[in-house]
C-alpha cells in the first residue's frame, strides 16, 4: 500500500471508526506502523481531531438549566387539549379581514333585501282599486279647481304658482315632468268641441324662477317642420313663473276665455 | 415527571446545550431549543423506548429541526456559497498567522451552515459519516467533502499546521 492510497483510505475511512475497512485496515495498519511519514501524519490529524472536538464541546453550560428544563415541564397549560393540536391564534389582521368581509356581506345582504322589497311586483289591491275609482268619479263630477290641484302639488312636496287665468274646466290630467333634471308641474287641458270638431289639447307646464333662470327660455324655439304644435306662454306669466303652452290650435282662446293668445306676439 | 424524561436530561442536557449553541451562538435561544426537545420527549415518552444512544440521535434530530424551523422564520439562514472556500486565498498571512483559540464559535459562525452543520455533527455529536448523510438526508460523500473542506477551513483560521 503506498502513503497516498493510505492517506486516501485513511481520510475515508475517520468518519466511519474504520468499521467498514475490513481487510484494508490491517493492510493500514502494517502501513501506519511501518512508513514514519503516515504514522506522523495520522498523529498530526489524530491531534487536530481531538483538538477541534475538544475546541467545539467546551461551551460553558449555564447554571441551573436543569432545574429550568424540570420547571419548565412540570408546567401544566390550564386549558388541556386532549387532541394534541393547538389551534393557532388568528393573527390581528386575519381577524379584522374577517370582519371586515362578515359586515361587508351583512350591508350585501340588508341593502339587498330592502331593494327587492322595494322593487318586488307587488298585487293590487282592493284599496288601490277603490281610490282609483273614487278619483275618476269625483274628476267626472267636479273637475278639480285650482285650489285642488295646488295642493296636489303640495302633497307631492313641489310648492308652485299655478296659472289662476285659465279655466279648469278643461283641465283633464295633471302630474309631473322631469325638466333638465328638475320636476316641473304639468297641466294638460282638452276641448273637445274646439278646433273644428277636432279636440284642441294643451299642455301647460310650470317653470318656476327658483329652478330655472326664465330669461335663458327667450327667444321661443319655432315649431318643428311638418308639425302643428306651437309653443307660446301664457299672457299672465311673471318673472316669478313662466307657463308655457303646447298646442296644436291657431288659438288657444278655449283655455284662457277671451284673453288673446300670447302665441303671435312671442315670435 | 416520568423518571425516563429525568434520566434523559441527566444524560443528554449538557451534550444537547453545546450542540444548540454551536448552532445558533446564543445561551438563551440554545437553552430555549433544549427545553423545547425535552418538552418534545416528554409528549413522546410512550414512544421512545429506545436505548440512549437512539434517544440521543432523536433528540438532537428535534433540536436541529427546531433551529431550522426558526432559522426559516428569522430569515437568517446563510445561503449556499460554493466559492466559500475561495476565502482562504483572500486571506492575508497576518490572519494566517495569528490563531485564535479563545473562541472557536467565531470562525463557526463565519461558516456557512452547510458545512457548520455536518462538521459539529461529527465533532460534537460524534456522529459518522453515514449517520450523518442519514440525519442531513444528503448523500454520504457530499458529507465527506463538507467535513474535509470545513475541516480544512477551520484549521487554517486557528492556524493549526499541518498537511490535509
Amino acid at each position: 500500500m503506498d502513503c497516498e492510497l493510505f492517506k486516501y483510505l485513511w481520510r475515508l475511512g475517520r468518519g466511519e471508526n474504520h468499521r467498514e475497512l475490513g481487510e484494508s485496515l490491517i493492510s493500514m495498519r502494517t502501513h501506519e506502523a511501518t512508513c514514519q511519514s503516515c504514522g506522523a501524519w495520522v498523529a498530526s490529524e489524530l491531534s487536530v481531531d481531538g483538538f477541534l472536538s475538544r475546541e467545539i464541546a467546551r461551551v460553558n453550560i449555564p447554571s441551573g438549566m436543569g432545574d429550568r428544563i424540570r420547571k419548565r415541564l412540570e408546567f401544566k397549560p390550564i386549558i388541556e387539549n386532549p387532541g394534541g393540536v393547538i389551534p393557532s391564534r388568528p393573527s390581528l389582521s386575519k381577524s379584522r379581514l374577517r370582519v371586515g368581509i362578515l359586515a361587508a356581506s351583512l350591508m350585501l345582504l340588508v341593502s339587498g333585501g330592502a331593494f327587492y322589497a322595494l322593487t318586488r311586483p307587488i298585487p293590487v289591491t282592493d284599496d288601490s282599486w277603490n281610490l282609483f275609482w273614487d278619483d275618476c268619479f269625483a274628476w267626472e263630477v267636479s273637475p278639480p279647481d285650482r285650489d285642488r290641484v295646488a295642493n296636489w302639488f303640495s302633497s307631492m312636496g313641489i310648492r308652485t304658482e299655478l296659472p289662476q287665468d285659465v279655466n279648469y274646466q278643461h283641465l283633464v290630467s295633471h302630474g309631473i315632468v322631469v325638466w333638465d333634471g328638475r320636476q316641473v308641474p304639468q297641466l294638460v287641458f282638452a276641448n273637445p268641441d274646439s278646433n273644428g270638431g277636432r279636440p284642441a289639447i294643451a299642455k301647460v307646464l310650470v317653470l318656476s324662477s327658483k329652478q330655472f333662470r326664465l330669461e335663458s327660455l327667450f327667444p321661443l324655439p319655432g315649431g318643428q317642420e311638418g308639425s302643428r304644435t306651437r309653443v307660446d306662454f301664457l299672457p299672465e306669466s311673471n318673472e316669478k313663473s313662466l307657463y308655457l303652452v303646447s298646442h296644436a290650435g291657431e288659438k288657444i282662446d278655449w283655455l284662457i276665455g277671451s284673453a288673446v293668445s300670447a302665441s303671435s306676439d312671442s315670435r | 415527571m416520568a423518571q425516563l424524561v429525568e434520566e434523559w436530561i441527566d444524560l443528554h442536557a449538557d451534550f444537547l446545550f453545546r450542540l444548540a449553541y454551536r448552532f445558533c451562538s446564543n445561551a438563551a435561544d440554545a437553552e430555549d431549543l433544549v427545553q423545547e426537545a425535552f418538552l418534545k420527549a416528554k409528549e413522546n415518552e410512550d414512544r421512545l423506548s429506545n436505548g440512549p444512544d437512539e434517544i440521543r440521535a432523536w433528540l438532537v434530530r428535534v433540536i436541529r429541526n427546531s433551529w431550522l424551523l426558526k432559522l426559516r422564520k428569522d430569515k437568517r439562514k446563510r445561503d449556499w456559497d460554493p466559492t466559500w472556500v475561495d476565502e482562504l486565498a483572500q486571506l492575508s498571512p497576518i490572519q494566517r498567522d495569528q490563531p485564535d483559540f479563545s473562541d472557536i464559535q467565531n470562525h463557526l459562525d463565519k461558516m456557512p451552515w452547510a458545512f457548520r452543520e455536518p462538521l459539529v455533527l461529527h465533532y460534537l455529536a460524534e456522529m459518522g459519516y453515514r449517520e450523518i448523510a442519514k440525519q442531513l438526508d444528503i448523500p454520504m460523500g457530499t458529507v465527506m467533502s463538507r467535513i474535509a473542506r470545513g475541516r480544512s477551513w477551520l484549521r487554517t483560521q486557528l492556524g493549526i499546521n499541518g498537511s490535509d
